[in-house]
């Protein structure tokens, strides 16, 4: 049975049909909200409460919409006001990063730092990066989540790696270095 | 869909990024979905006969011969004044000038987003939740002491006449006044003050067409944030009011 065919089923009270129609999304919508609030716990509380939402609202869904789009919105949303989780999370990685222990592999630690730098972004910047890049959802499904026009997504795209380039340069030694082709860290 | 490789370093830095990012594990969410939903009570409903009665004894005030009114205590969140009412006295009578609304659809002042936001100096509020809220039915703008407040209803999908759910928003140093017989339930939302008022009552607010006079039925939390008032009007519980309270969003989109 296709999505549009789970939905319908759902909307009924099936609650199977409920159950097949968010497993394919639970791990999207598991990893946007531990982006966005950086703790696990909370991740998995925020993606708990956007499932029971979506499943509140399912009678009112239009059953011949995207799931995935409708869900994203949920979680980002619900994710928007929460601070203090991600403020911890940050305050962690940067005592690990340089604390001096064993490093973790380079592409990994890369990782983590991009990720402590684009934390510092405002919001709506964290959002379309996050979708983009780590989601890798296209233009036309961030538009989407975002409730935004697409031409919307490449301009906020664009200004929030504009405002990351130079936290990139400043903060985060690792990622200042020379671009080359095989992008050879010199520390 | 595969993307183009990207030209900009930056960028590729970041694919390379999420390519190798350490999510933690992703625990069982269906199954714990499935199970907080067996558990999960009925939907909060109005109790209707209190409801009823409510509005039984509200009325009552109107249609008693005039009595002194003795305020017993006044509450205030931003530009909100609750004052609470012996419900043996009078509370203020409709006048020739007053008019009387028992439903937020029927606001006066109704205007497009564009000149609500003109007339509040600042973008409208929006609310994260409900998820499917959508466009308000109507947009309505009250200018009383020269402070507007502007109110967005909305209305339940195929019942373009029955409230959803209503959110006003007033500069602090505005002027909204309740007259109520029992007084609200102090909470708290953002953890900032809050009222939650679960008692029907009236609130008199300054329209075009001068003072306007309202019944409100639903439960009310009235909010103050950076110097806003804010209210929403709804059918649902305290802690799902304080969710959807909780995720207004001031910024513009």
């Amino acid at each position: 049975m296709d999505e549009a065919g789970l939905i319908i089923q759902a909307q009924r009270g099936d609650p199977e049909a409920f159950r097949l129609l968010i497993e394919p999304h639970q791990e999207r919508i598991f990893r946007l909200a531990y982006l966005l609030l950086g703790d696990a716990a909370a991740a998995e509380d925020a993606a708990q409460e956007t499932f029971i939402q979506a499943f509140r609202a399912l009678p009112r869904f239009d059953s011949a919409r995207p799931l995935r789009p409708w869900l994203l919105r949920i979680v980002t949303n619900r994710c928007y006001n929460t601070h203090r989780a991600a403020k911890r999370y940050l305050a962690a990685l940067r005592r690990t990063l340089f604390a001096g222990e064993a490093a973790p592999p380079i592409d990994l630690h890369d990782s983590q730092a991009l990720h402590t730098a684009i934390a510092r972004l405002p919001r709506p910047d964290q959002e379309v990066i996050y979708m983009r890049f780590f989601l890798d959802l296209s233009v036309d499904e961030t538009a989407a989540v975002l409730a935004v026009a697409p031409g919307t997504v490449k301009s906020r795209l664009s200004r929030a790696l504009a405002r990351l380039r130079p936290l990139v340069a400043d903060d985060f030694q690792p990622l200042s270095v020379e671009e080359t082709h095989d992008s050879t860290p010199t520390r | 869909m595969t993307p183009r490789p990207p030209a900009d370093p930056l960028e590729a830095r970041l694919r390379r990024a999420a390519e190798v990012f350490p999510y933690p594990p992703t625990p069982p969410i269906s199954t714990a979905v499935r199970g907080r939903l067996r558990r999960a009570p009925a939907p909060a409903r109005l109790r209707l006969a209190s409801v009823l009665m409510g509005v039984l004894v509200a009325c009552s005030l109107w249609a008693l011969p005039p009595v002194r009114a003795a305020v017993l205590e006044w509450l205030q969140i931003g530009a909100v004044t609750v004052v609470i009412i012996t419900p043996t006295r009078t509370s203020p009578q409709p006048t020739a000038t007053t008019v009387m609304l028992t439903s937020a659809l029927q606001l006066s002042g109704s205007t497009t987003r564009a000149e609500a936001e003109g007339q509040l100096g600042r973008s409208l509020p929006r609310l994260a939740l409900p998820a499917d809220l959508g466009e308000p039915a109507l947009i309505s703008v009250q200018v009383g002491d020269r402070l507007p407040m502007v109110t967005q209803v909305w209305t339940m999908p195929g019942e373009p006449d029955q409230v959803r759910l209503v959110l006003a928003v007033v500069n602090s140093r505005g002027n909204v006044m309740k007259y109520m017989s029992e007084s609200g339930i102090p909470i708290m939302v953002d953890q900032g003050r809050a009222l939650w008022l679960t008692e029907p009552h009236q609130m008199v607010l300054y329209g075009r067409r001068g003072p306007e006079t309202r019944f409100v039925t639903q439960h009310v939390l009235v909010w103050e944030v950076e110097g806003f008032t804010y209210r929403i009007e709804t059918d649902a519980g305290k802690d799902e009011a304080i969710r959807i309270a909780e995720s207004l969003v001031l910024t513009d989109s």
